[in-house]
C-alpha cells in the first residue's frame, strides 16, 4: 500500500504501515515525506509529540505518528457526567 | 481529612476545562484515550484518563490511567488526591504515584511498585508504601513513557521505604 493511499487507510492497512510501537524523527520524517530536522521542529515546538529516552534520542508514538500524518479521524471518546456522585 | 493546600492554587471552571482540553490533546497521542469528567455540578469531582497503548489496533503493551479527586473550595476547586498509575501489561508491572491520607497523616506523596498482572492495579494500595516527591500528572506520564520507549521496568528496587526507620 502506497503511502499516498493512507487518508482512507483501515486500522489493518495503518498496522501494516506502521507496525511498532514508537518511532524515530528519521523514520517519521521517511513516512511524511519531511526531513528528520523539521520533524525534530515540529517536537522542540511541541506540535508532535515525542520522549526524550537519551541525551539526543527521541521516539515518538504511533497515534502521534497517525495523527501527524492524518491516518485516522477516530474521535476522543469523553464523558461528561456532571450530576455523577462522586464519592472520596 | 483533606482541605486546600497552602501553596496550592483553587482552580476555577474554566480552569479545569482547559486543563482537560490540554490533557487530553496531549494524551491523546499515547494510544487509546477515554476521559471523563465527573460531578461538576456537584462539591466532588473526579477526572479521569485512562489509555491503551499503542492503541489503535495494536495488542496493549502498556495501560495508564490517571485520577485526579477534586473538592469544591471557596475559591474554586481544590486539588484533594490522586492516583496516577502506569501498568507494563508485557512484563506485569506496575508502578503507581498517588497522593493522599495515609491513617492520620494528610496527603502523603507516596509510590507503588509491584508485580502486577491483574486489574487489581487500578485501586490497589499494596502492602507497601514508597517514598516519592508530589508530581503533576504530565510529570508521572513522562516518566512512565520513557520506561515504556527505553524498553525498561519500573526499577522498584531504587525507591525507598515511606517511613524512615529512625535508630532509638
Amino acid at each position: 500500500m502506497a503511502l499516498a493511499d493512507l487518508p482512507s487507510a483501515s486500522s489493518a492497512d495503518i498496522t501494516e504501515i506502521l507496525p511498532k510501537a514508537f518511532y524515530s524523527p528519521k523514520e517519521v520524517a521517511d513516512l511524511a515525506s519531511l526531513s528528520s530536522s523539521t520533524i525534530l521542529n515540529y517536537i522542540h515546538e511541541g506540535r508532535l509529540v515525542a520522549v526524550r529516552i537519551s541525551e539526543r534520542t527521541y521516539r515518538i508514538p504511533r497515534k502521534a505518528v497517525i495523527r501527524l500524518l492524518a491516518l485516522d479521524s477516530t474521535p476522543r471518546v469523553r464523558v461528561d457526567e456532571p450530576d455523577a456522585s462522586v464519592n472520596f | 481529612m483533606m482541605g486546600a493546600r497552602a501553596g496550592v492554587v483553587a482552580l476555577t471552571d474554566g480552569q479545569v476545562h482547559q486543563r482537560i482540553d490540554r490533557l487530553t490533546a496531549y494524551l491523546d497521542a499515547w494510544g487509546d484515550l477515554i476521559v471523563s469528567d465527573s460531578g461538576r455540578r456537584m462539591q466532588r469531582r473526579l477526572i479521569e484518563f485512562r489509555i491503551e497503548a499503542p492503541g489503535a489496533a495494536l495488542p496493549v503493551e502498556v495501560r495508564v490511567m490517571y485520577r485526579e479527586y477534586y473538592r469544591r473550595g471557596r475559591d474554586g476547586w481544590d486539588i484533594a488526591k490522586y492516583h496516577y498509575e502506569y501498568l507494563d501489561v508485557t512484563r506485569g508491572k506496575r508502578l503507581g504515584y498517588h497522593l493522599h491520607d495515609i491513617g492520620s497523616r494528610n496527603l502523603v506523596p507516596h509510590a507503588h511498585c509491584q508485580d502486577a498482572v491483574d486489574l487489581e492495579w487500578e485501586t490497589a494500595e499494596g502492602p507497601h508504601h514508597l517514598r516519592a516527591l508530589e508530581l503533576d500528572l504530565r510529570e508521572a506520564h513522562e516518566e512512565f513513557m520513557k520506561l515504556w520507549a527505553g524498553d525498561r521496568s519500573p526499577d522498584c528496587e531504587s525507591f525507598r521505604p515511606l517511613d524512615v526507620p529512625r535508630e532509638r
